[in-house]
């Protein structure tokens, strides 16, 4: 491989905006020698955040085919390959629909591991690293990018035609660093920041406070390789904005071992993320203030969504001049919000306020499908929201709760002493019609479909584990589905127990997956006090219909910890942006979600404890005749479910912990992918 | 459902006190073999009720284990592996768990223990 000597990357320090104040020590960018090509740790490796190099030469330009010119073509039929389906697995990866019209997204190709939306997915195949790309993984090894020990096992090469580009994100933790990212075809910028927001027109949304828009470009010579750890990979979102010409980047990468490292790394790279998440959610909800409550950006993007939910960037930074690097100094008065670590808990809180209602805004601006481009280009916008109408209120259980519920409610909200250790475990109660009717016989009747679209915890619950799961540690899934969330806790060395009420999904759990689970009533769990060290309960509170219910599944989960122990709550929220992620938009806080089950997908036939025995027709004819099993029926067939959530307003999740705080302390109240988040810890 | 799973669940039907332990009555039962983790083991034989423990493995045939809980920082590597086998690698497939207080019978199906009450059952 190319025999040129690697050039540092020249920077250049341009200081934006009239601060006048000197950087951070850390973004501190010193002019460096272009010195020899061995390889540098990042103390002297001149760059513009840490833990970024850049090696030039990596791949050979010159001569005619050049290495360079041999790669690509190799890539190109490989990809042509892919697109005629020759490749085994998903190794070939097409632009999801979705996301064609944004642009943000480019065709891949993925060889040794599969990531979707940054997520890695083992058990997705994929063909093994080829030898076509040995030759740069041996030229990166010699020129210093890497060493032999970190060898890549992995390579996503991904594809992009003009005006491609790829949203801020940090590389899963799963990888081990540094990764590496080598350029081909044309020169173009990657831009590194602390939540970056991209508008229209060329200038942050933030107008005043452009100081929280913090960004620095490097611009990747094609043949150069960017090696990204530390700082770089760990505490800065990297994007690259909407190419010029076509590009192709080939990323290294190396799936990492699970351990104290890759705990830490997600750690930091988790509380990254969500400063991140919340200075854009800031900017932009400060933007949508001075706009009179409109933004005019690009794209369904929320405030409060994931990271890359922003539009692209103005085209700008891609005329920057080669090897330049341009950086806005932060100012020091942004180090509350963005660098000194996690925000406050009320800060949080009032962020998450502050999203959820740009969010609501955001729905309330629906009457206008369209959206405006930077170039004056209007788009339709995503209409393809699921409205969920409101629940009949006579489904719904007395709202001033009858003496007997409240009583039984009430008795089991007292503090903690009452469950001691021999005390025994508090007496189940019956379960309401329309949890029985549209929450249980449904999940038994689709279990099957349920569970394919439904393989692995959401991102969110993965973090929330992989922080609070130790070797030995006991974990309850609290309604555990069809247990996407076991496993993780299995991997990290302790031991999980999923409960459900639906036997259809624990089927799919114990048969499929050899999960330790039992069919039980979360508002009463079968399970002894202060016996576990960590609970889940995700995605369960939306499905039970009266709110003392509601406070008794709360206390009833936090009943089974230990003192010290924590647990994670998630319910889907009202406020939905845009139809959320999951594209619903909820008529009232008491819903039913439509559920189509497919022709041919064979439901669970189950016989549950019994607690349906009692059932009457008119219960099924009243909920609009689209409910429960239909026992007659064909179980192959094609219907629609619906399924009973009561979805949560800002605010509300929290106040379910209220009348156990002598006992429970909420850590952490918080919006995540259209749902409010609670992490609460047992105190006494 | 192994013998870990047993000695977290309680009965909670009504009339019941404390509801634990529950007895096991099998109908079928599996042995899967499951990595040795030296280090989980301690951390679990620490949490479980031995008493419990040692009940339910003698239902199951897994007998010979100590009357009260063994001194662990003293137990050897084929102690901790008998408990380890009893724990974690002997699985109930079919069978009941019984209320200890009232004899409601739960059944185990697929490996499966059913703890749903019927609506008479519950207060």
């Amino acid at each position: 491989m190319g025999n040129s000597v690697g050039k540092e990357a020249t920077v250049q320090e341009s200081v934006a905006g009239d601060t006048g104040r000197p950087p951070r020590k850390e973004h501190e960018a010193t002019r460096g020698s272009a010195a020899a090509d061995e390889r540098r740790t990042t103390e002297d490796s001149p760059t513009l955040v840490s833990g970024l190099r850049l090696v030039e030469g990596i791949v050979d330009t010159s001569g005619s085919p050049s290495e360079h010119d041999i790669l690509v073509a190799w890539i190109r039929g490989t990809l042509e390959r892919g697109r005629a389906g020759e490749l085994p697995g998903n190794t070939y990866a097409p632009i999801p629909e979705k996301w064609r019209k944004r642009n943000q997204s480019r065709e891949m190709l993925q060889f040794g591991t599969y990531t979707h939306s940054n997520r890695v997915e083992t058990h997705v195949p994929v063909a093994p690293l080829p030898p076509e790309l040995d030759a740069v993984v041996d030229a990166l090894i010699a020129r210093g990018a890497l060493t032999e020990l970190q060898r890549p096992d992995s390579c996503t090469i991904n594809l992009y035609g003009p005006g491609q580009w790829i949203p801020p994100h940090i590389d899963n933790p799963a990888f081990d660093r540094p990764f590496v990212t080598v350029s081909l075809c044309s020169e173009q910028p990657m831009v590194l920041g602390r939540g970056m927001v991209w508008p229209e027109g060329g200038r942050g949304p933030c107008g005043d406070d452009e100081r929280l828009n913090e960004e620095h470009a490097l611009s990747l010579p094609v043949g150069s390789a960017v090696v990204v750890e530390g700082e770089a990979a760990d505490e800065y979102e990297h994007a690259v904005p909407p190419v010029t010409a076509e590009r192709i980047s080939l990323t290294f990468r190396r799936r990492g071992r699970p351990g104290r490292e890759m705990d830490e790394r997600t750690e930091r790279a988790e509380r990254c993320r969500r400063r991140c998440r919340d200075v854009r959610g800031a900017i932009v909800a400060a933007a949508e203030a001075r706009a009179g409550g409109v933004r005019r950006g690009f794209g369904p993007v929320g405030p409060i969504g994931a990271i890359g939910r922003v539009g692209p960037p103005p085209a700008k930074p891609a005329g920057r001049r080669e090897g330049s690097v341009i950086k806005k100094p932060m100012d020091d008065d942004a180090e509350d919000v963005v660098g000194g670590g996690v925000l406050s808990k009320n800060a949080a809180k009032k962020e998450a306020r502050k999203a959820a209602k740009a969010a609501a805004k955001e729905r309330a601006r629906k009457a206008k499908p369209t959206t405006t481009a930077v170039d004056g280009t209007v788009f339709e916008r995503k209409e393809k929201v699921r409205s969920c109408p409101a629940c009949p209120p006579d489904l719904l259980p007395p709202t001033t709760s009858d003496a007997n519920e409240s009583q039984c409610a009430d008795a089991s909200c007292v503090a903690p002493p009452m469950y001691g250790e021999d005390a025994g475990v508090p007496v189940a109660e019956a379960l309401p019609s329309v949890e029985r009717v549209h929450v249980q016989r449904v999940y038994d009747a689709v279990a099957t479909q349920w569970h394919g679209t439904r393989y692995r915890a959401w991102s969110g619950v993965e973090d929330f584990v992989r922080r609070v799961v130790q070797p030995g540690s006991l974990v309850a899934d609290v309604g555990c589905g069809n247990g996407k969330n076991l496993p993780e806790v299995e991997s990290l060395g302790g031991f999980g127990v999923g409960c459900d009420f639906s036997v259809g999904l624990l089927e799919i759990c114990a048969v499929e997956r050899g999960l330790e689970v039992f069919a039980g009533d979360a508002t009463c769990l079968p399970l002894r006090s202060r016996s576990f060290d960590v609970a889940l309960n995700i995605a369960v509170l939306h499905h039970v219909s009266s709110e003392p219910r509601r406070r008794k599944l709360v206390t009833e989960t936090m009943r089974l910890l230990t003192v010290g122990g924590t647990a994670l709550f998630y319910a889907w929220a009202l406020e939905q942006a845009d139809g959320g992620v999951s594209g619903h938009h909820f008529e009232s806080q008491d819903v039913l979600v439509p559920f189509h089950k497919k022709a041919g997908v064979q439901g669970k036939v189950v016989v549950t404890g019994g607690s349906g025995s009692g059932e009457k027709e008119g219960e099924e004819t009243r909920a609009g005749g689209a409910a429960g099993e239909d026992d007659d029926g064909d179980p192959t067939a094609p219907r629609v479910y619906q399924r009973y959530c009561h979805v949560y307003k800002e605010g509300e999740l929290e106040t379910l912990f209220e009348h156990i705080k002598s006992w429970v302390k909420v850590n952490r109240v918080y919006f995540d992918c259209g749902n409010w988040c609670v992490e609460a810890e047992r105190i006494a | 459902m192994r013998l870990l799973t047993h000695n977290l669940l309680a009965s909670n039907v009504k009339g019941a006190k404390t509801g634990f332990p529950l007895k096991i009555h099998v109908f079928v039962q599996e042995e899967h073999e499951t990595a040795f983790n030296k280090a989980f083991l301690l951390a679990t034989l620490r949490k479980i009720n031995w008493i419990a423990f040692r009940e339910a493995a003698d239902s199951l045939g897994v007998p010979n284990l100590p009357e009260l809980p063994p001194d662990l920082d003293k137990c050897d590597d084929s102690m901790l592996r008998k408990y380890h086998h009893a724990l974690m690698e002997v699985h109930v497939k079919e069978g009941y768990l019984i209320c200890p207080d009232t004899g409601r019978r739960f059944p185990i199906t697929k490996g499966i223990p059913n703890m749903l009450l019927n609506e008479d059952e519950v207060c």
